[in-house]
Order: structure tokens, then C-alpha cells, then sequence
């Protein structure tokens, strides 16, 4: 049988060591930290009531749809100030009301990339129906409500119907 | 008198100890006793200290589990994809319904019997599956970290195995047991064969353990089946390399080979008859072989950067820790773990089980893939040398495992089981309530958004077909219908799995059957996630169209989550027409980095609405160790604006690959009760060409040697 220090001795000293590199890992460690961290990318503007977009639209900012049928549209929204919360969504085409919603779900990437966490509820999805609406151009205007009423519009799309 | 003997049996029992008691001879006997006792324990316990330290751990995760079985565990955030696959297989598992038996997946019947423990103990709730689904799965771990101590630790004394439990539990468990479950059994399988050689003795028992642990491997989870077998098969033929010189030795082997492949044949005929019953139905065996086979090429991912340099370094340390110990390696020595059989037959294991980190590159399957190398490094590290020879070569690799640890693991949550146990248990309930912005269902507590998608759409379930009732789900977010307490039907549990035509054809072939009268239907980027960027309906077009075929839109009871009602009159009267746009086109030379020009085509008819590319994408054969490239589909639209859509083309096979051209969220117009929206929803601008992109994935990417093209084609449907 071995001698009690050296049958303990290793024992203590390697834990002591592992608790060491317990405390120490935070700071030691090399592998990388995973997931990434998400880290604001844009910041918020002052000037403006509302920010979003209508994704469906693209970097052309145009929505193409067939005589008589129904685009889905997609997007999101989001009130800058701290107290007003996004309760509806009013789609417009030249000013007349043709479709809404006041259902919404998450968009972790928008809240991330602008550091609001309140901004996380933003999403939105809309089915427009073309029905009466002749081929040709039109503006087409998200409106987007607070629980208290107020309203402010995002930057208009043109939506094309075709024949 | 009485005081006297007891005397001097102490002394017979413990010379070592004869000062110290001394002083003790004299005291009453009771207290004597006591303190013999107390001593006899602490030996007890640390001749044993390893199982205790084993037993602790897991107590440690039991304990707060088993008390707090009541209270609500919190959700910050909920994974719909793994989500659903983990509190499914709970759900199906309780309702008798098993992976291998009924349905396919790429884990098996026993990890799903695991997994079902501890909410069939406490009842079936989500929160159940999730306050226990991380914590069993590390008991588990900790457990088979303890069984390979024991096999590689072998003679060593107990606070080095206690050690290398602590050191690969605490900071290398890699958050799923499926990789330590195969360094278990290639460590049994290892000692099976080393002592086989050793005392040329037990091949028959050997030979039935060795298959039965390649058998339980398969049932926990198709790769770790694979692995398994490979272990087998890497252990024989070292084992017989290295008993050149040993004719008895080699015969034992081969003879133990021949028992262990027949051991192997039987228990997959009993796995046959349990899950089929019929002896000779292999398709539990053909399940296993696709989901292993369609994961490289369906499932492979991109090896960031900082995980590319990782993964090198790790491997790199630890082969050259291998290889250091190759050099000192010992033939006759005690500890298995300088023995040439385990050397090279550990080398070998390790770099074959890097496959999972190579195929699906992302950090959590990194680590898995790394778990094996760096487990038996450890095991190298802390189990080559003992006390006698001396206080620096007995320590040293020691202090140097503890050191890398210290270098390279972090406080990363995926390659940390102390922050993923802190994470759970910080998450474990320490009230009955849900804290504030946090939402009660099932159990659990979710955040507004989740909550908000789960309580609608299984309350609309709920509320939509009854309870006997099976539902199916597009894409893959099962956990609505658990939530909703009904089957999901289909013949694969999640639908990221079926690729290629087996599994696409197991799957139809379970909605065929149960007819599910409800769908759950979540559109592309609204209420579901492209996996690795590819379209849902790209991913898996044959669902799609047999969903479009037979259900229609009912309600949207949250946004971009449609429910569908079985409609079998829509098959009856749905029919596609196709018109060829492209002929036949062999390429053999692609220049990387340019697209492949498929040239302008002739003409887009009006209302066209899918593209059907008919091809096949030729790689080398080595393309089964790495993965192939990435495919995208280049569409160019006739008012000068690119649609890039991700494919999938199984490699050396005949590939049909769909795109839809359009925006993807109006295919939600294809299930219209009105089949005129159909043609509503073809794309309205028409297509003017068509290029092909194959893009390495990573570096582990290989490069195809050519691509031949049947023909491109556009499809228009009809009801």
C-alpha cells in the first residue's frame, strides 16, 4: 500500500489545479466563443417615427402581381420611441385600405441589428388581394399603428399588376 | 482484556497506521470503533473514488431535477428545428410509437427510450422533455465517461480515472451523448481484443459482448452505429497487424472476428423480428444506411473560420500527443493505453470520427467530431505512466492535460458542459410562476413571441381534428402538434432528413397511410427558417407537391403559420404539364469560380410556375470522405434582377432539382380552395436564363469533375 501523501498528495494538488483552471478559463481560453455575439450594426434615427420595410418588395421596391390575384407580403415594423408598441398594419394601394393585420412575430435579426430588444415583435405578413384593381401602377403605403392610435407610414413601394 | 485485542487486530489490519493508533489503544471502545469505521469508510470510498465522483455528478443533475419536477422550466429561446425533434420523439415514444419500428430518424429507439425517462416518470409535458432532455443526456455521458475510464484506467490508481471523469465531464462533454456513447464502445471493444491477445482465451463471450454493443450503438443512433461497427472492424485489424508473429494470437482473432460478424448477423435478425416482425425484413438496416448515407451530401455545412482553425489545432495536439506516446509505447506494459493495439487503433478511430465535424461543419458538430481524439488523448495523457516512475514522468502528462484544457476549452456554451449545466440549471425553475415576460404553456415558460405562435396554433389544432386524429407538418416544427397532444404523421419524424428517393418515398408512404386530415404549414421566412439557406420547397419538393396536391388553406391562426384541410378531390383533379426548355448538355470542364451558362432560353410560356432541373453532378470517389459543393441555381429574370436559389443534388446520382422562380412566399397561393390563384401565383416577370453555381462549401469541399444535364424543364400545375 502506498503511503497516505503520496496516494492523496496528486489527488488534492490536481484538483486544487482544476479549480484553478475553473476560475482562469474565462480568461484563458482560446477556442472561439460560439454563437456569435450579436452586436448592433445600425442605430436608430431620431428623426423618425417608425422604422421598417416591405421585404417582399427587394432592393427594386417593387411589388409585381397578377390582374385578379393575391400577393403575400412580408415585412417589418417597429415605433423608435421607447413607450409606443406596434398594434396593426394597414396595406394601402393609392390610399385606399385593401388588407391588415394585427398579428406579428419575431424578428431576432431586426432587435439584434439595432440593439432594441422591443423591436424583437416586428414582423409582419399580409395577404393583399388585386381583385378590382386594373393592370398598371400603383403606390402601395404600410401604415403601421400604436396601441394608443397614433399612426406613421413606411417609405412607399410601387406595386405593378399585370395582365 | 477486551481493549487488548482489539488492539491488536487494528495493529494485524493496519501496520501502516500503527503510530497513530497508538495514541488510540487506550480510549473506550466505542470510540474506537467509531474512528475505525470512519477510516475503514474514507478507504472505502477513495479505493472507489471514482464511481463516487461519477455517482456525484450525476446526483448533482438528478437531484435539483427529480425536486423541482413542478416547477416551469423557462424558454429564452425556443429552437423550433431541435425543439421539435426532441419533445417529439418523447411524445411518440409514450404513445408506443418507435424510431426503427414505425418511423425513421437518426437516432434510434434507445436514445428515445432514454430520453423518455424522466417524463414518463413525471408526467408528458414540454417543460418535462425540456427540464430533463440536456440534464439525462448528460448522466448518460457521465456514466460512459466512467466505463471508458474503467477499460482505459485499468490498473491505474482510482483518483486518476476520478480524475479523467471529472476533467472530460466538466469541460469536454460536448452537449449530446452520441459521440461519447461510440468512444465507450470502441474502449470495451479495444479491452475485449487486448485481452483476447493477452490470455488467448473467452473468444466466444468476447466476441457476443463486442456485437452486442455494435448492436446497442445502432439503436441509439445511426452514425454512432457506424462508428461502432468501424471500431470493431479498425480493433480486429490492428490487433491482427500487430500479432504478425503470433500464429495462436491471429487465430483467436480470426476466429473471434468470424464469431463477432455471426453474433452481429443474429442480433440484427432479433432487431429484425422486434421491429419488424419478420426475421428477415431488413429495413430497419436499410433506414440506418440512408439517413447515414443522404446526411453528407443533404446535411453538409460551411467550417467557419475560427472553428476551421480550432478544429486543426486540436487534431494537431493531439496527434502529436499520439504520437509522443507511439514512441514510448510498450508492447507487455499494464496500462492499455501504451499498448501498439490501442495506440494505432485510437489514432485510427479518432480521425475517422472527425467525419461529423467534417460534413456538418457547424461548431456543436465540431465539437462532437473532436470529443473522440480528445478523449482518448486525455486517456493517453493521464493513464500511460503511474508513480513508480517517478514524480515528473507520473505527473507531468498530467498537469499537461489540465494545461490544454485550460488553453482551449472555454466559455463557449457548446463545448462547456459546466456552462451548459449552469445554463440549465440557472433556467431550472426556482418558482412555480413564470418570471416576468414570460408566458405559461405546457409546463414551460416561453417568451411573448413563442408563446404567442404555440398557444394559437395548437389551441386551432386542438380545436380541428380530433385527438385520435394524426396531423402533418411542413417543415419540420413537430412541436406545434405536441403541444397539441396529436401524432405527426409521416414516415420520417422531421422532415430535413427525407433526401433522396428512399426516404422521400418512406415519408409519402406515411402520409399515404395515415391520411392526416390537418396540416400545419409554415411559410419560408415568416414562420420558419431555411436550414443552410435552401428553400423549403427545394429541399424536399416531392412533400411539397403531395401537400399541395391534398390539402387546402383553412385558417392562419398565426402569422405565416397556415392550417390545411386534407382534401383528396384536389389529387383527382390535379395535373402538371412540362415543357422542355434545355436539351441535354454534358460539362466536364468547370472552371472554378465562373458560373456554369446553360444559355438564353427559347421561351418562358405565360404562366409558367416551377423550374425542373434534370441532372447529375459528378464528384470523385472521394467525395464519401468530405463533401461536395454547394449548388445554386442562377435564374435570371427578363427585367434584369437574379433569383439565387440553394439546391440539392445527391452526387453521381440522377437529381431532380425544383426552383421556384417567384418570391417564396406566394407558393402560399397554391393552396388556395381556388385553383384560378394557382395561375395567379406564377411568376410575373418571365425568365431569360439560367446559370448553375457549384461553389465549395469549405475547404473540405471536393470539387465535381463534371455535371451532365438531362434537361431543364417548366412546370405548370392544374386542379
Amino acid at each position: 500500500m502506498l503511503p497516505r501523501r503520496k496516494a492523496y498528495g496528486p489527488l488534492v494538488a490536481l484538483l486544487g489545479v482544476c479549480v484553478l483552471v475553473l476560475i482562469g478559463r474565462p480568461t484563458w481560453s482560446s477556442y472561439p466563443r460560439y454563437p456569435a455575439v450579436n452586436e448592433r450594426r445600425f442605430q436608430v434615427p431620431s428623426d423618425r417615427k417608425v422604422l421598417g420595410s416591405v421585404e417582399t418588395a427587394g432592393v427594386s421596391r417593387r411589388v409585381i402581381g397578377r390582374f385578379n390575384g393575391k400577393i403575400v407580403l412580408v415585412g417589418w415594423a417597429a415605433f423608435t420611441g421607447p413607450q409606443s408598441s406596434l398594434s396593426g398594419i394597414a396595406i394601402l394601394v393609392d390610399g385606399v385600405q385593401r388588407a391588415e393585420t394585427n398579428s406579428f412575430f419575431d424578428r431576432p435579426d431586426i432587435a439584434a441589428s439595432f440593439g432594441r430588444l422591443d423591436f424583437e415583435l416586428s414582423g409582419w405578413e399580409v395577404f393583399l388581394p388585386l381583385s378590382g384593381l386594373r393592370p398598371g401602377k400603383y403606390n402601395l403605403t404600410v401604415e403601421a399603428f400604436t396601441e394608443t392610435g397614433a399612426s406613421a407610414s413606411l417609405h412607399p413601394v410601387q406595386l405593378q399588376v399585370i395582365e | 482484556m477486551s481493549r487488548g485485542r482489539n488492539a491488536g487486530r487494528l495493529l494485524q489490519l493496519d501496520p501502516h497506521e500503527e503510530s497513530k493508533l497508538s495514541s488510540l489503544i487506550y480510549e473506550p471502545h466505542s470510540s474506537l470503533s467509531l474512528l475505525r469505521r470512519i477510516a475503514q469508510l474514507g478507504r472505502g470510498i477513495y479505493s472507489r473514488i471514482d464511481f463516487w465522483v461519477t455517482v456525484l455528478l450525476i446526483a448533482a443533475v438528478l437531484v435539483p431535477l427529480l425536486i423541482r419536477h413542478d416547477f416551469p422550466p423557462s424558454i429564452p429561446l425556443t429552437y423550433f428545428l431541435d425543439d421539435s425533434w426532441q419533445s417529439d420523439l418523447v411524445f411518440k415514444a409514450i404513445q408506443h410509437v418507435w424510431v426503427g419500428r414505425d418511423v425513421v430518424f437518426t437516432y434510434g429507439s434507445l436514445y428515445q427510450a432514454l430520453s423518455t425517462l424522466v417524463p414518463w416518470q413525471q408526467g408528458f409535458s414540454l417543460g418535462s422533455v425540456y427540464r430533463s432532455n440536456s440534464l439525462i443526456q448528460f448522466c448518460l455521458g457521465a456514466l460512459l465517461i466512467y466505463v471508458t475510464s474503467v477499460c482505459l484506467l485499468r490498473w491505474q490508481p482510482p483518483w486518476r480515472r476520478a480524475f479523467y471523469v471529472l476533467l472530460i465531464a466538466i469541460f469536454w462533454w460536448p452537449g449530446n451523448s452520441k459521440s461519447v456513447f461510440s468512444v465507450c464502445a470502441f474502449s470495451v471493444i479495444t479491452i475485449l481484443v487486448q485481452r483476447l491477445c493477452d490470455v488467448l482465451s473467452g473468444v466466444t463471450w468476447r466476441a457476443a459482448a463486442a456485437s452486442i454493443i455494435v448492436i446497442l450503438s445502432f439503436l441509439f443512433s445511426a452514425d454512432c452505429g457506424v462508428y461502432s461497427l468501424a471500431a470493431l472492424g479498425i480493433t480486429i485489424i490492428v490487433a491482427l497487424f500487430c500479432s504478425t508473429r503470433e500464429p495462436i494470437e491471429r487465430k483467436a482473432l480470426f476466429k473471434f472476428g468470424a464469431l463477432a460478424g455471426a453474433f452481429i448477423f443474429l442480433a440484427a435478425l432479433a432487431v429484425n423480428f422486434f421491429m419488424s416482425g419478420a426475421l428477415f425484413d431488413f429495413r430497419f438496416w436499410h433506414d440506418v444506411r440512408e439517413v447515414a448515407a443522404t446526411y453528407r451530401w443533404a446535411m453538409a455545412s460551411s467550417m467557419q473560420d475560427p472553428a476551421r482553425t480550432w478544429f486543426v489545432a486540436t487534431t494537431a495536439v493531439c496527434v502529436l500527443i499520439f504520437l509522443v506516446a507511439w514512441l514510448w509505447r510498450d508492447p507487455h506494459s499494464p496500462y492499455i493505453t501504451r499498448r501498439p493495439l490501442f495506440l494505432q487503433g485510437a489514432l485510427l478511430f479518432s480521425v475517422l470520427s472527425l467525419q461529423t465535424g467534417v460534413i456538418r461543419s457547424d461548431w456543436e458538430h465540431v465539437t462532437l467530431g473532436l470529443f473522440t481524439i480528445i478523449s482518448l488523448t486525455a486517456a493517453i495523457l493521464i493513464g500511460s505512466t503511474n508513480e513508480s516512475a517517478g514524480r515528473a514522468r507520473s505527473y507531468v502528462p498530467g498537469y499537461l492535460a489540465l494545461a490544454l484544457t485550460a488553453i482551449f476549452t472555454g466559455p463557449l456554451p457548446l463545448l462547456n458542459s459546466s456552462t451548459l449545466l449552469m445554463a440549465d440549471w440557472k433556467h431550472l425553475p426556482k418558482d412555480a410562476s413564470c418570471p416576468a415576460g414570460m408566458y405559461f404553456v405546457d409546463q414551460a415558460c416561453f417568451k411573448q413571441g413563442d408563446f404567442l405562435k404555440l398557444r394559437s396554433v395548437s389551441s386551432s389544432v386542438q380545436s380541428g381534428v380530433a385527438g385520435s386524429d394524426p396531423i402533418a407538418i411542413f417543415p419540420y416544427e413537430n412541436i406545434y402538434g405536441v403541444l397539441a397532444r396529436r401524432r405527426i404523421a409521416g414516415g420520417v419524424v422531421q422532415n430535413y432528413v427525407v433526401a433522396g428517393n428512399y426516404l422521400t418515398d418512406r415519408h409519402l408512404a406515411g402520409l399515404a397511410q395515415d391520411k392526416p386530415p390537418l396540416l400545419i404549414y409554415s411559410m419560408d421566412g415568416v414562420a420558419t427558417l431555411r436550414l443552410d439557406g435552401l428553400s423549403n420547397f427545394t429541399r424536399t419538393p416531392q412533400i411539397w407537391f403531395y401537400l399541395q396536391q391534398h390539402y387546402k388553406e383553412e385558417s392562419e391562426p398565426a402569422p405565416g403559420i397556415l392550417l390545411m384541410r386534407r382534401d383528396d378531390l384536389r389529387a383527382a383533379k390535379w395535373s402538371s404539364h412540362a415543357m422542355k426548355l434545355i436539351g441535354s448538355q454534358q460539362i466536364d470542364t468547370l472552371q472554378e469560380g465562373l458560373p456554369i451558362d446553360l444559355g438564353p432560353l427559347p421561351r418562358w410560356p405565360d404562366h409558367g410556375q416551377f423550374l425542373k432541373l434534370d441532372l447529375t453532378v459528378r464528384y470523385p470517389l472521394w467525395w464519401h470522405l468530405l463533401k461536395p459543393c454547394r449548388l445554386t441555381v442562377d435564374v435570371a429574370l427578363a427585367d434584369g434582377t437574379h433569383k439565387l436559389a440553394v439546391a440539392l443534388a445527391e452526387p453521381n446520382k440522377e437529381t431532380e432539382v425544383w426552383i421556384y422562380p417567384g418570391e417564396e412566399a406566394q407558393l402560399r397561393n397554391y393552396f388556395s380552395g381556388n385553383s384560378g390563384d394557382w395561375r395567379g401565383a406564377a411568376p410575373p416577370i418571365p425568365i431569360s436564363h439560367i446559370a448553375l453555381w457549384l461553389d465549395p462549401i469549405d475547404w473540405l469541399s471536393v470539387k465535381p469533375t463534371g455535371i451532365a444535364i438531362r434537361d431543364v424543364q417548366v412546370v405548370q400545375i392544374l386542379g
